[in-house]
């Protein structure tokens, strides 16, 4: 008997070409996903029932029967850019994360930069060639300080980008306009996921198949402590012991190799909070808030049938709304949030993380709503108000696709 | 495969500190002066602070990061307590004249905030200046506090006015996986 430890794992993932079929034939189809350490649970549930015939003994039970598979699993992973940036010769590339996030929001978009050719101001430009931009994705400008500024696109017409907020300067002639993998929401996703998770031992290993997501939770530390990460759970038609998958899975447990993966802590970033519409660049839009939330509401639910597997025939998004609110702590200057709570007014909540193309992601929630902002005591014990706000569709994009429209967007920049 | 940088990023450290490297937030030119190793006597402290302020950094710990993938991936993240010792000297002018020892105080206290700004912003710590990667993530550390104390006796002649700044780093190593 060998005991083994049990945060020496592996977890890979494929997008399923054939909804519950078993991949692990194909193991070079899976990608490792570099989930936190000791985080990966996986629960195992082959439903059992009690048939309930009478017993003639006060302390006998009935032998039960063995019933439907399903599983579920949950892991951690750092909210981690590429270290790939999109510039003018080269595309937004993808790693783990971007194929859970384009399975589970349903929309990815992978953009590719170009160089300015002339601007007439600080929101809107000429490039060389826009095909890489798209109303609700991303154009970012290094700074005269050497900082990246990440904006979402308001429009995109010809070889003319249009911002939704300006940059803090004009772009000059020859600038490196970058852009970025955006995943954004659509209304019915159909991909499904299917994971392989492994141990030491070498039967300490599960196919899961048939897979998607029925809850996430964010989790963001602007004082830089801590990694972003996001928690993801993962529900599933059915598993495959070591013994039962297609593929051999047993034996050594192989090496993980995580690609395009280049973890950033949240310290270095900014939150952004302007008016819905305002092109104009403000310090003042800069939130300095020491504690961030952000909620989004992804989830699926079974669609059964006797002939499903497992009696799961497909997965659904389900409407949860607001499907993206959240909040920040700043320090209290004024009834401002008052007033924009009073007055309805739309804003946009862009959270920045990272500093450098190709090592930074923004999480975007472009149209909310200011609701219930307190006074409150930050952590520091400072005079702050806690800010709550709840999303909607994004209604400063010139664009009907899920990708202007998206009310909840995370761009990898 | 690729261990930690430990010597890249203690290099690039003292540039930034010892030579104002950096893109921004740079420390001021002549605020530090190297040449400081552990194990000094007071009197050699004492010497070497008549001079300029004094500063060392060291790795002081090291532990695996929660957020790091199972060991068996090809990327572990650690993180880093550096610790930047700076020395000041302590004069008898300092010692005996009230406003003579704010001032020296206020300049230690300072250097906190000094070495946070330049060590805390993205990208003065991405690489050192001969190009070599730090792989420390976001190119950055995040300062968590100074304590501070006057080494010596009055009666001894000069002392040291003695901080140790503590900054965490989160530091990547890319392990073999064949």
């Amino acid at each position: 008997m060998s005991i083994e430890i049990h945060n020496v794992q592996r977890l890979r993932v494929v997008s399923e070409a054939v909804r519950n079929v078993d991949q692990s034939n194909n193991l070079a189809s899976y990608t490792d996903v570099p989930f936190r350490e000791g985080t990966g649970s996986v629960e195992l549930t082959p439903d059992s029932l009690d048939p309930q015939h009478t017993v003639q003994h006060l302390d006998q039970y009935r032998k039960e029967v063995l019933g439907k598979r399903s599983a579920k699993l949950s892991f951690t992973v750092n909210l981690a850019p590429t270290g790939s940036p999109a510039n003018a010769t080269n595309p937004a590339v993808k790693g783990a994360l971007g194929l859970l996030l384009k399975a589970s929001m349903g929309g990815e978009h992978l953009g590719q930069g170009s160089t300015v050719v002339s601007a007439t101001s600080a929101s809107s430009f000429t490039v060389t060639s826009a095909t890489g931009f798209k109303a609700g994705g991303v154009a970012s400008r290094v700074n005269a300080a050497g900082q990246l500024e990440v904006r979402e696109i308001k429009s995109v017409v010809g070889s003319v980008v249009t911002l939704k907020y300006a940059f803090s300067q004009t772009p000059s002639a020859s600038d490196v306009i970058f852009s970025g993998a955006t995943y954004y929401l659509t209304k019915n996703p159909s991909e499904t996921l299917q994971f392989i998770i492994e141990g030491v031992g070498s039967n300490d290993r599960f196919v899961l198949y048939g897979g998607q997501l029925t809850a996430i939770a964010v989790a963001v530390d602007p004082s830089g402590a801590q990694f972003p990460s996001l928690q993801f759970t993962y529900e599933f038609a059915g598993y495959h012991d070591a013994n039962e998958a297609t593929g051999t899975i047993t034996g050594d447990l192989g090496n993980a190799t995580y690609s395009n993966y280049e973890p950033v802590v949240g310290h270095a970033g900014h939150l952004m909070f302007p008016d819905v519409g305002d092109a104009t660049y403000s310090a003042d839009d800069l939130v300095h808030a020491s504690a961030i939330t952000w909620s989004p509401k992804i989830v699926f639910a079974r669609v059964t049938s006797p002939s499903g597997e497992n009696t799961v025939l497909q997965w659904r998004r389900t409407r949860q709304v607001p499907v993206i609110e959240g909040g920040f702590t700043e320090p209290f200057q004024g009834l401002t949030r008052f007033t924009e709570r009073d007055s309805r007014t739309d804003k946009a909540c862009w959270y920045q993380m990272g500093r450098t193309a190709g090592y930074t992601v923004m999480l975007s929630a472009p149209t909310v709503q200011v609701v219930n902002p307190q006074r409150v005591a930050d952590g520091a014990g400072f005079a702050a108000q806690s800010v709550a706000w709840k999303g909607r569709l994004d209604a400063d994009t010139s664009g009907s696709d899920d990708l202007a429209l998206s009310a909840f967007r995370i761009h990898i920049v | 495969m690729a261990y930690l940088k430990t010597a890249a990023i203690l290099t690039r450290i003292r540039e930034v500190l010892e030579e104002s490297a950096g893109d921004l937030r740079t420390v001021p030119v002549g605020r530090f002066s190297g040449g400081l190793p552990e194990g000094l006597s007071e009197t050699a402290e004492e010497i070497r602070a008549l001079e300029a302020p004094r500063i060392e950094t060291r790795i002081a710990s090291k532990r695996p990061s929660p957020a790091s993938p199972p060991v068996n991936g090809n990327l572990r993240i650690y993180e880093l307590t550096i610790e930047v010792r700076v020395i000041r000297l302590v004069e008898p002018l300092d010692q005996l004249d009230d406003e003579s020892r704010v001032a020296l105080q206020a300049l230690a206290s300072a250097d906190g905030d000094i070495i946070a700004q330049a060590l805390n912003y993205p990208g003065n710590l991405t690489q050192t200046a001969a190009g070599a990667p730090t792989d420390l993530a976001s190119g950055m550390l995040v300062y968590e506090g100074d304590a501070s104390s006057v080494v010596g006796t009055v009666d001894g002649g000069a002392q040291t006015l003695t901080t140790v700044h503590t900054l965490l780093g989160h530091a990547i190593a890319r392990p073999a996986t064949s």
